[in-house]
């Protein structure tokens, strides 16, 4: 059950990514996805590994489960939430976008507890604060790197 | 090697060790910390051959099919292979993924350098595999990567052709979207 309902998420979050309006280039997004996994995963590693504040069941279904939402659908969500702040022409930041793409990952985290795909050591009030600021953390990290990666070439017009 | 279990932590109900493969700053620390700063010696030495955006493209995909093997196959649903001094991650764990980022670097380098068609691609990917496997046989010597449940260098290959593979994909569909902006 848990495998089938990550695998929709993750599909919604593919198809929302497919339709929503790009303020980003291929290359962008690459490089976003890239900074995305890389972060989540040291973090989800520590979190789980070294200090023990979740337990996910070394069960095949969940461990694909527990894949899928880490490799498809966190990082998805996450740069469509980047993309939203990005300005594009005369179009401005997105900013109460972005803030409910937050807010519903934060949702969503809470779905994998209850699911007992991820499983917080924790109480309630400790597991939303930490999402709220991990999940803040990742998009405001990614903001800030997608700003350097848009503005590299920009220096550097004549580069092969 | 000394290898020695530290302890047991109760996780979720389970049991799990905590295994301690050694306490000191040794051979597999300053492994990964000359291989890192050889790697980026080169990398900033070499001329450009690429935009900057593709160069700091070609630089993380390395560290992030590290991270996705290392941190998330290598953890989930057992962990395969342990790194570094101990079971847990430490500091220098996550720095050696950043040994992967001159890698890939460097595989793309050679790759758009000696302008190899698709022809001779399969030779080449075999080439950086065997490259590949070298590095991490002496990494497993030297203490920095710990297999568990039947994990060898053979289930390595199988991988590092997968995943080199997907490089040379990868270049063409990056060199494509740079051009086509």
């Amino acid at each position: 059950m848990q495998l089938l309902i990550c695998s929709v998420f993750a599909w919604l979050s593919i198809i929302l990514f497919a339709l929503m309006p790009k303020r980003l280039h291929l290359l962008d997004f690459i490089f976003v996805y890239s900074v995305i996994l890389v972060m989540s995963t040291i973090v989800f590693t520590v979190f789980d590994i070294n200090i023990h504040v979740v337990t996910i069941p070394r069960t095949a279904k969940i461990s694909l489960a527990t894949i899928i939402t880490r490799v498809i659908t966190i990082p998805l969500v996450l740069m469509m939430a980047v993309n939203f702040l990005q300005p594009s022409g005369a179009r401005k930041p997105r900013w109460l976008l972005t803030i409910l793409i937050w807010l519903g990952i934060t949702v969503f985290d809470w779905a994998l507890d209850f699911l007992k795909i991820i499983t917080y050591q924790k109480p309630f009030m400790w597991h939303v604060q930490s999402t709220l600021v991990t999940y803040f953390g990742f998009i405001a990290i990614a903001w800030g790197c997608t700003w350097f990666y848009t503005r590299l070439d920009k220096k550097n017009v004549g580069a092969v | 090697m000394v290898l020695h279990k530290v302890g047991q932590e109760e996780r979720g109900g389970s049991m799990t060790n905590i295994i301690t493969y050694d306490n000191q700053f040794n051979a597999n620390e300053w492994f990964v910390i000359v291989a890192l700063f050889l790697g980026l010696f080169v990398t900033f030495k070499l001329p450009s051959r690429f935009s900057r955006k593709l160069s700091a493209l070609y630089f993380l995909c390395g560290i992030s099919f590290g991270a996705f093997f290392d941190l998330t196959l290598g953890t989930i649903p057992r962990s395969f292979y342990d790194i570094g001094d101990s079971s847990t991650y430490q500091f220098v764990d996550f720095l050696s993924l950043l040994m992967y980022g001159p890698f890939s670097y460097l595989f793309f380098y050679l790759y758009d350098f000696l302008k190899l068609n698709l022809k001779l691609s399969p030779l080449y990917i075999l080439s950086w595999t065997l490259l590949s496997l070298g590095t991490e046989w002496l990494g497993v010597q030297l203490g920095v990567f710990h297999y568990h449940y039947g994990y060898g260098l053979q289930i390595s290959f199988v991988i590092y052709l997968i995943v080199h593979s997907l490089w040379v994909l990868f270049f063409y569909l990056m060199k494509l979207a740079d051009t086509t902006g």
